[in-house]
């Protein structure tokens, strides 16, 4: 994969994205896709990368993880990347896509639920259920 | 609010044929029927694509720095 300079390589997991892909709205769909797209393309920008936080206030822990909001720079949506090597290079990893906050009340994952999720190794079966309605 | 680990613990299979991969068993009824889900955790993740672990310091020395945790996730 080439990159665009000032980018990184993004891997996309299949069975991963498509879960999310799956969970979340068809607003949510269409930025998820886009936002693929583009990565797989180009990469993913550097200056649009923030540090997740460990023991983060809403108890997800997500230690060498990174974020991008979307739509950038600030939209309702999120992604979360680890970082791993690839064949010898770093790369961004997915490993989540959703909301940022849910609507109070709504019990469904956000973004950092699902990534600290699949981080910490719990597959639990309400992963694959659906969102509540999102914005 | 802390997020709790899986109550049970799941199994693993990996399928090979016409459907191939790493699976969970989330049910399995008394006749012996399985329900299964994608393993998407990160540990099946890195075997599917080759990967091995990374630091965020190797990351930002190669790239350059990422935005500072913004304490929202």
């Amino acid at each position: 994969m080439t990159v665009k300079p000032g980018c990184a390589p993004v891997v996309f997991d299949d069975l991963a994205f498509s879960e999310d892909f799956a969970r979340t709205t068809e607003h949510g769909r269409k930025i998820a896709t886009d936002t693929r797209t583009a990565y797989e393309r180009d990469g993913c920008p550097i200056d649009h990368l923030l540090g997740c936080q460990e023991q983060a206030a809403d108890g997800t822990d997500l230690p060498t993880c990174v974020k991008v909001y979307l739509p950038a720079p600030i939209g309702n949506f999120g992604m979360v990347f680890t970082i791993k090597h690839q064949e010898g290079k770093l790369v961004l990893v997915y490993l989540g896509f959703g909301v940022r906050h849910h609507p109070k009340g709504s019990h469904a994952l956000t973004v950092y639920q699902i990534a600290h999720r699949r981080l910490h190794e719990i597959t639990a079966r309400d992963l694959r259920g659906k969102d509540a309605p999102e914005q | 609010m802390k997020l709790m680990a899986a109550e049970e613990q799941l199994v693993h299979v990996t399928l090979t044929g016409d459907r191939a991969g790493d699976y969970l068993v989330i049910d399995e009824s008394p006749d012996g029927e399985l329900t299964l889900v994608p393993d998407t955790s990160i540990a099946a993740i890195s075997r599917r694509h080759n990967l091995t672990p990374a630091t965020l310091a190797e990351f930002e020395a190669e790239y350059g720095p990422v935005g500072p945790p913004d304490g929202e996730g």
